[in-house]
């Protein structure tokens, strides 16, 4: 119940921090606008600015808040379990990152490569992070990568007239569509 | 009486002619494929379906696409709740009363509440259409863009509540929403604005990829961090019959399904508003009409029962000012429109007396495609329902494959993609750190409404500010946005006593 109070504390300190230099940055980004008609009764960077002093307020509110809470929660010595679980955490946080970093990726080589080529390795690593090392199936999960990105490539094209990214099998692919 | 002559007739000829009945079937059936695939929207559905009516006539093409979009328009109720993610932006209210039915192992049930409540909202709509089309057209003209600006705020004040207890990381999250709408050009001068000197940035952000990111990824994300904990295997879907309620207990909810039925019509005739916004509106208004707000949100029957009633009766709504007065409702209606006018056929007042049969036609599809809807999507059911019994990490990827098409199709921009791995990260995070993400996309989209009207009423009004209050309607929007916000406030102070005192 301690440690609950305290780790919504710190919740509150970081998202209100991480909040604020966005709306720092978001609010100086407005003055890069060029200037446009001078009769308009509201310029470009109006509503902008708005906005980032709302976030700066609701950061502001949050980092006070986070400070009360953290100092007004009783404060508990971290077990061995706790210790534990932290560094259960941190393997949790890797596998969440490569996750993000294939998504990353994905977009990277989606106009190089195309989707039939990308999608198999984005399916590939997903479904090979996703599931237990000792549960892998890597036989059907070639077979489910490699071919339903071809089969989506052509629907999409035949049924629905919409071309996926080609990359570098354009003149293959061209060739068959 | 002659109303009647025509649209009997119009309903004999689908009946009659096996291509109109085949093609309502069929395009119903693909609108609600489409529709549960997340990512893809309903507008992108309708422009998949557009290019195959090029060489049709005027009412087969009418028939191909109001089907799609009527099917689209319900299918995406289907993903947000067996998966959590809306298959569609009108179906972002569903996801937060859905969830807990899922949870609870009703979401075959769920989805069956607003396959039946999607149908009665949108029978609703398009009687509305199709006896007051004219009259409602001329209320819309009515409102300005003080009105509009002020709706935009009242909606705004409306989502800040779905953060709970907590208005302040409500209010965060719809400005954050709001801030990301900023992106491109601005609407008064097209001046570009956050682009930092991408071309690529230079439309903007579009709300697919930001929602297919918010939404998706992290459940994605959630997968992989707890892939070792026994949470992560596939949930026990109930058996139930029909439609997952009984017609005495539906009707038990009458008042909600009016309520919910009229907010979608009259939002629908509102250009530009949209059913994302009706959904949120109809939600919201039965939460807090609601006797036990905290059986409200555990239940969830009110919920699918507002969202899908209300954003399936915003398409008759929208074809009102379309129809009627030559103006769409909606980038769908935009869609419909557009494809009239490809036939020669121009919409607004006298669209009535020129092409009767063709509007009677159309009012006779848009029925018959809502009761094909309600059997296909039904017989459909049980085939999504295995989604959830199969290992939820499969779906994902397969998911996920879908939301990178669909962010990229929108208008085939690479930058799409990073729009959605981004926005994925940053709604992970957000949950993270107990933000809630709803607020994101629907301050996305609202944001649009406000300050495109703000920006022209003030520029008509010589910057007058103060002219908003010479407006009743913009006045009484105003008054409901402050008592939203009060009662927000009021909420977030006394649970932070009741947490205190615990």
């Amino acid at each position: 119940m301690e440690n609950k109070f305290l780790d919504k504390a710190k919740k509150d300190i970081i998202v209100g921090l991480c909040s604020l230099a966005l709306a720092v940055g978001y609010y100086l980004e407005t003055y890069n606008f060029r200037q446009g008609n001078k009769n308009l009764m509201i310029g470009v960077s109006f509503f902008p600015r708005i906005i980032g002093i709302v976030i700066s307020i609701c950061a502001v509110v949050m980092i006070i808040r986070g400070f009360i809470r953290y100092y007004h929660a009783p404060k508990s010595h971290s077990t061995e379990a706790q210790q534990n679980g932290k560094q259960g955490n941190k393997g949790n946080m890797l596998r969440v990152l490569e996750v993000l970093a294939i998504l990353f990726a994905t977009a990277y080589a989606m106009k190089p490569l195309g989707f039939v080529l990308t999608m198999p390795f984005t399916m590939f690593s997903l479904f090979v992070l996703l599931e237990k090392p000792e549960k892998r199936k890597y036989a059907l999960y070639l077979f489910f990568s490699t071919i339903s990105p071809v089969v989506i490539f052509f629907v999409f094209y035949y049924c629905f007239s919409s071309l996926l990214p080609m990359g570098v099998l354009k003149p293959l692919l061209s060739q068959i569509l | 009486m002659e109303a009647f002559q025509f649209f009997g007739s119009a309903l004999f000829s689908i009946f009659l002619t096996p291509k109109y009945f085949l093609l309502i079937l069929g395009f119903t059936a693909l609108g609600v494929l489409l529709g549960a695939l997340p990512g893809i929207s309903v507008n992108m559905s309708l422009i998949l379906a557009l290019p195959l009516t090029y060489g049709m006539d005027s009412e087969t093409a009418m028939a191909v696409l109001i089907s799609c979009y009527i099917g689209a328009l319900s299918g995406g109720l289907i993903s947000a709740i067996t998966l959590n993610i809306p298959g569609t932006t009108s179906s972002i209210a569903t996801t937060f009363a859905g969830k807990p039915m899922a949870d609870r192992g009703e979401a075959g049930r769920a989805v069956g509440i607003g396959i039946l409540t999607s149908f009665v909202g949108g029978t609703f709509s398009y009687l509305l259409l199709m006896f007051m089309a004219p009259l409602m057209g001329a209320v819309a003209l009515k409102f300005g863009n003080w009105e509009y600006f002020s709706i935009g705020i009242f909606s705004l004040t409306m989502i800040i509540s779905i953060a709970g207890d907590d208005v302040w990381k409500g209010i965060l999250s719809s400005a954050i929403g709001m801030a990301l709408a900023m992106t491109g050009p601005d609407p008064m001068s097209g001046i570009l604005r956050f682009n930092f000197g991408l071309r690529a940035l230079s439309g903007g952000v579009t709300t697919t990829a930001l929602m297919c990111g918010m939404f998706a990824v992290p459940e994605l994300l959630k997968l992989a961090e707890e892939r070792d904990s026994p949470q992560a295997e596939a949930k026990q879907v109930e058996k139930f019959r029909g439609y997952g309620i009984s017609l005495k207990e539906y009707l038990s909810h009458w008042k909600n399904v009016l309520r919910s039925a009229l907010i979608g019509t009259y939002v629908g005739v509102l250009p530009g508003v949209g059913a994302s916004s009706a959904s949120l509106l109809s939600y919201m208004t039965a939460k807090n009409q609601s006797k036990d707000q905290e059986k409200f949100l555990t239940d969830g029957v009110d919920g699918v029962i507002a969202s899908e009633t209300a954003n399936n009766a915003c398409m008759g709504g929208a074809m009102i000012p379309m129809l009627a007065l030559g103006i769409p409702g909606s980038g769908a209606a935009a869609i419909l429109m557009s494809a009239l006018m490809l036939h020669n056929v121009q919409c607004g007042p006298l669209i009535f007396t020129k092409n009767t049969t063709l509007i009677y036609f159309v009012f006779a599809v848009c029925f018959v495609a809502n009761f094909v809807m309600l059997i296909v999507e039904r017989g459909v059911l049980s085939g999504y329902i295995k989604v959830l019994t199969a290992p939820r990490r499969i779906v994902m990827v397969f998911v996920i494959m879908m939301c990178c098409i669909g962010a990229y199709s929108a208008r085939s921009n690479y930058v799409d993609l990073y729009v959605f791995a981004a926005g994925g990260a940053l709604g992970y995070f957000m949950k993270k750190g107990g933000v809630p993400t709803a607020p994101i996309i629907l301050g996305y989209i609202l944001s649009h409404i406000v300050e495109r009207n703000f920006v022209h009423a003030m520029q008509l009004s010589r910057g007058q500010i103060t002219a908003i209050f010479s407006r009743p309607i913009s006045v009484a929007f105003l008054i409901l946005a402050a008592i939203s916000l009060f009662s927000s406030i009021r909420k977030t102070i006394k649970a932070s006593r009741s947490r205190k005192t615990a």
